[in-house]
């Protein structure tokens, strides 16, 4: 399995490499949403030494799609492992222009189904982010049915929405303040908590614990899966490089590992970051009432 | 004046077979309806096949259509049966089917004849390449996203030929449709699904050191200044939002845009004519209204920030049921308290409006009464001008004389 690593800026790639990063995921300055932005040019150099996803993942204007069509030409003349992609524009534009670019559909909370899979495949797309809404088990069922190549996301904090409107911004006008930081915390009478932050894209926000997918990343590696996102993003520095290390670490024994050495390891991983296993094991609803 | 022969659609909500009536004779052109699956409202009443049957061949008599709402966010548990049920939605005689989830779109155009495929506004497209995306993919109409302008909107109409449905009126999502799942994460409850729970409209407590709770809830939308600006872009449908609003609610709306929309290709749209719509629209709002993005870039005015601030008035007194043209007495359902001496209007669905003052209320009995205070009870009013069955009766708009909080 091969870890795409979504990394804090502070700290050096070849770090996370040693500590079992395969591949880097970058937000395209100004095109993406929840990513760590970095320039055309940078993005085209680090391909060089690294292998690098683009993640140009915001919802797009007519007046960028002249600029996107020639980022998109200069990319698909780059090794670019692939362009992350929620806009169908990029898509269009891909299918129209018969670039050379490898796509992956990264339509946050709406990969949650085989068929859909095998539209977009059969569109030439080859790789898929699952869903952080769906189960471990739709995703292994997803699997089964479906040639496109899955990549969960087994670590970081969940995306739960994203706005064009600026709403801290909003927020602080009308009580006359201005905003002093970058990321806020919520809390509702459920005690849960939540990141919310803005960028040039609008407003989002994020849950306010991280998810542990080390029980899930066993199963994954059980089940063949190729990829897997692990995001840096909110983590302690030391934190997220542990949590890499323990993955690359299960990622070499999983076959061998006994149920025990697998607990241990599940055990050490809560101890780092919570036991916050998303909806991994938990089903939503939707009807509450018989229709 | 352009994109005037083809006269633009305005579209209504419809929650159940009663207020697709409704809506269809208050001056709806089409009405979208969500069946018992795979349907963003999954806690509306929504149609069974028989009453989808029934709802397309009531249309059809009237020379509208019914489109129908299959706009889940597929999961795989929900693909099965799905074909079958596209069949029988299809056979039941619907005029459109409403996406997002694409992999339907060419099984519906592979095996159905004269039925359309409408993108979702849950896919967001906010550009012209993606309009052309679906074009290509056999889809005939696109439902824009809400963060589009006015001129964009005109750009994506012009430079891509795709017949374009835009929202005009009604509660509006603080987030993109379909990038938000804050009810899964506070509710358990699939947004993508049809299980939202609003949770954009809850207070939250925010580390800022303040005491004032963080919302991010909206206003609503309310785009009645901008219909003929819509008509000449060549804008194909107008869209009103609401699947479980009220009967009342929906006829008010429907034949103010409708008036609005007639006396523009009618060449009678007068500012006068136009005010009096949307005073009528002001008074069936629960929230304050904004353009939001079709004018400006949406700020703090288009949100709200000192609660829920959501009202209701007791506009709305009676539903006809009958007139007697010879007694020139008119039968009706009471909705809410009138007494004698109120001005009250009644407006039919054929556009008419009648203004009088109650003199007598009588019950069915034509017992004489001091007052109408029992919904749903039978009364009875002397008219002298006749009104059809499924007309309303509301206070008179514009007329301030009575305290509506008794």
């Amino acid at each position: 399995m091969k870890y795409l690593v979504i990394p804090k800026a502070n700290i050096d790639l070849k770090i996370y490499q040693k500590a079992g990063a395969d591949a880097f995921i970058f937000g395209l300055q100004n095109y993406s949403v929840n990513y760590p932005e970095i320039s055309l040019e940078k993005i085209v150099e680090l391909s060089k030494k690294y292998s690098i996803f683009v993640s140009l993942n915001k919802n797009i204007r007519n007046e960028e799609l002249k600029d996107l069509e020639n980022i998109l030409e200069t990319l698909s003349n780059t090794s670019i492992c692939g362009i992350l992609f929620y806009d169908l524009s990029i898509l269009s534009i891909v299918q129209r222009k018969k670039l050379h670019l490898p796509l992956v559909w990264h339509q946050t909370h709406m990969v949650t189904n085989y068929q859909t899979c095998n539209y977009y495949l059969d569109q030439g797309v080859e790789y898929g982010i699952t869903s952080n809404e769906i189960t471990l088990e739709e995703i292994l069922e997803m699997k089964k049915n479906t040639k496109m190549k899955l990549i969960p996301q087994i670590l970081g904090y969940p995306i739960m929405s994203h706005s064009r409107r600026k709403l801290v911004e909003n927020y602080f006008k009308d009580i006359e303040e201005k905003p002093e930081k970058e990321i806020y915390r919520l809390t509702e009478k459920t005690e849960e908590s939540f990141l919310i932050r803005e960028s040039h894209a609008g407003t989002s926000i994020l849950f306010g614990k991280p998810i542990n997918g080390t029980k899930v990343l066993y199963e994954l590696l059980d089940h063949g899966f190729e990829y897997a996102i692990l995001d840096m993003t909110f983590l302690e520095d030391s934190t997220g490089l542990e949590m890499l290390e323990l993955y690359q670490e299960i990622r070499n024994t999983f076959s061998k590992d006994t149920p025990i050495e697998r607990e241990k390891k599940i055990r050490k991983s809560i101890s780092l970051i919570g036991d916050f296993t998303n909806f991994f094991y938990k089903k939503t609803i939707y009807k509450v009432k018989k229709g | 004046m352009n994109n005037k022969d083809r006269k633009i659609e305005l579209l209504s909500p419809a929650g159940d077979l009663s207020r697709l009536k409704i809506a269809l004779l208050y001056g709806a052109d089409a009405v979208y309806i969500g069946g018992q699956e795979y349907s963003l409202r999954a806690n509306a009443t929504n149609f069974s096949i028989e009453e989808i049957k029934e709802a397309c061949d009531f249309a059809h008599s009237l020379g509208k259509k019914v489109y129908i709402t299959t706009n889940i966010v597929f999961h795989n548990e929900d693909l099965d049966g799905v074909y079958d049920y596209l069949k029988d939605v299809y056979e039941a005689g619907i005029d459109a089917f409403i996406v997002s989830d694409p992999f339907i779109i060419h099984y519906i155009k592979d095996n159905f004849k004269d039925v359309e495929v409408h993108v979702s506004t849950q896919a967001s497209t906010t550009n012209l390449e993606s309009v052309l995306f679906w074009k290509r993919e056999g889809v005939d109409r696109v439902v824009l996203a809400r963060e589009l302008s006015i001129p964009e909107i005109e750009k994506i109409i012009k430079e891509t030929k795709v017949d374009i449905e835009i929202f005009i009126h009604g509660a509006m999502c603080t987030f993109y449709s379909g990038r938000c799942t804050l009810s899964n994460y506070l509710t358990n409850r699939d947004s993508n699904r049809g299980g939202c729970s609003q949770v954009c409209r809850f207070a939250f407590d925010i580390d800022s050191g303040n005491e004032k709770k963080f919302t991010m809830a909206t206003k609503d939308l309310n785009m009645a200044d901008y219909i003929s600006k819509f008509i000449d872009i060549g804008v194909r449908s107008l869209k009103i939002e609401g699947r479980m609003r009220s009967h009342y609610y929906l006829a008010t709306v429907l034949s103010s845009y409708r008036k609005i929309i007639d006396s523009y290709y009618e060449g009678s749209l007068t500012p006068d004519l136009l005010e009096k719509q949307k005073k009528l629209l002001a008074r069936v709002a629960n929230r304050e209204t904004s353009t939001h993005y079709f004018t400006h870039e949406a700020d703090h005015t288009d949100q709200y920030y000192t609660g829920r601030q959501e009202l209701s008035n007791q506009d709305f007194l009676a539903v006809v049921i009958d007139y007697d043209k010879e007694q020139k007495i008119v039968t009706i359902s009471e909705r809410n308290y009138f007494e004698p001496g109120m001005q009250v209007e009644i407006f039919t669905p054929s556009g008419k409006t009648v203004s009088f003052t109650i003199e007598k209320i009588y019950n069915e009995a034509m017992e004489e009464l001091e007052k109408a205070c029992h919904p749903e009870e039978i009364l009875k009013l002397k008219l002298d001008e006749e009104v059809e069955k499924d007309s309303m009766m509301r206070l008179k708009i514009g007329e301030d004389l009575y305290d509506l909080s008794r």
